[in-house]
């Protein structure tokens, strides 16, 4: 029986491996900064590539909470709550909703920005509070 | 102190995982939850331990109930949240008990009543950020002792398998592999999962125990249930999936 464990822990990491440096692959793709995170799409338009806009994080939450904009435009999220904060896609905790929106932690004072380069609604949370949640309506 | 303790392996291995997420979020005074859970956790074992007149023995179990509630509980909180949960859990591993075994997992219900009570949802903070390898093969290091020394495979792995693929079946847009290979639901289903004392030990059972939380799991991430927010879908199920298991260890 530990001979079909451990081939299923060897398959385990083996898998792991394989969806992390494939993910690493995306990202490295996606990043035009260590504080930015682009989604790729030829359907933005270049007016809207220039556009910005900006979520405060305090204690009470995001804000705005629900954010409406155009396609390429670009999102500052700006940590104001006092702590660190950690931007990531719902669901919670698997953030596997959507993947670019996967900003990491930022802490008190900083800012991290990502660009919406596709229409929908993206719903993300501060995965260290994670009742702190927040939308935002790409058209 | 006797390092052949299973309890004491996990809970070197659970500092490992706790001392990367520090390196990762590269913030120091986060490690004020690992001292609050663990000081408080261990604390209140030992005054109802004391209570309940029962001769001192090395408080093992509450150290590793304590680094898990630090690992999942987020470092931002105010400093009593930790505080509570390492009291809750130990209260009902001391007190909740039937025929001299506690029910629920202690540190799940210890993390899920102070999350309901202060309103907001588990954080899981420490175990989903491994995206690399070096801290991925991190957090699969308790395997080695709830996989391989106590055997509790045939719960990890069923749920695994159930997970994955209904997680699948109800977003196909990323692959079985990425489901599987999520670090929460792998800390989860290693290091939580197969608690030894709240977890059948016949092996038929076991697997169904796997199966059973993986559904509902699945179950409570639904739409349906997203009103009952305050409730983590996976610690949720694992307590439900206690409370039906008890009586068939």
């Amino acid at each position: 029986m530990n001979k079909y464990l451990l081939t299923g822990v060897v398959i385990l990491v083996v898998a792991g491996a394989f969806v992390l440096f494939n993910n690493q692959g995306a990202k490295k793709t996606n990043t035009s900064s260590s504080t930015s995170v682009a989604s790729s799409s030829p359907s933005a338009s270049p007016s809207a590539m220039m556009e910005e806009k900006k979520v405060t994080v305090t204690k009470n939450g995001f804000e705005s909470q629900t954010l409406k904009i155009k396609v390429g435009t670009k999102v500052t999220f700006v940590n104001n709550s006092g702590n660190a904060i950690s931007v990531n896609s719902d669901p919670h905790p698997t953030h596997t909703l959507f993947p670019f929106l996967n900003i990491g932690v930022i802490n008190d004072g900083a800012s991290a920005s990502v660009t919406f380069d596709k229409a929908g609604t993206f719903t993300y949370h501060n995965h260290l509070n994670p009742s702190m949640t927040g939308i935002v309506v790409a058209e | 102190m006797n390092f052949r303790d299973t309890r004491l392996q996990l809970s070197f291995f659970l500092i490992l995982i706790f001392l990367s997420a520090i390196f990762n979020f590269n913030n120091i005074y986060f490690l004020k939850v690992l001292l609050l859970s663990v000081g408080s956790t261990v604390l209140f074992d030992l005054l109802f331990l004391k209570l309940r007149k029962v001769e001192f023995f090395p408080p093992t179990a509450a150290l590793t109930t304590g680094l898990i509630i630090s690992l999942i509980t987020s470092p931002t909180l105010p400093f009593y949240e930790p505080v509570l949960a390492g009291g809750v859990a130990m209260f009902f591993k001391n007190f909740v008990k039937i025929e001299n075994h506690h029910i629920l997992n202690p540190a799940g219900i210890g993390v899920l009543s102070i999350s309901i009570l202060a309103n907001h949802n588990v954080s899981w903070w420490t175990v989903s950020f491994q995206n690399s390898f070096f801290f991925y093969v991190f957090l699969l290091l308790p395997a080695v002792v709830s996989m391989l020394r106590l055997k509790r495979f045939k719960i990890t792995l069923p749920f695994l398998f159930l997970y994955s693929l209904l997680s699948f079946i109800m977003n196909p847009k990323l692959s079985p592999l990425n489901y599987l290979t999520d670090p929460t639901i792998l800390f989860f289903s290693i290091v939580m999962l197969p608690e030894p004392m709240t977890t059948p030990n016949n092996a038929r059972r076991q697997i169904a125990f796997g199966f059973l939380i993986a559904v509902l799991s699945i179950l409570f991430s639904l739409s349906l249930f997203r009103n009952f927010r305050t409730s983590d879908p996976l610690i949720f199920s694992l307590l439900i999936g206690n409370l039906i298991f008890y009586r068939l260890r």
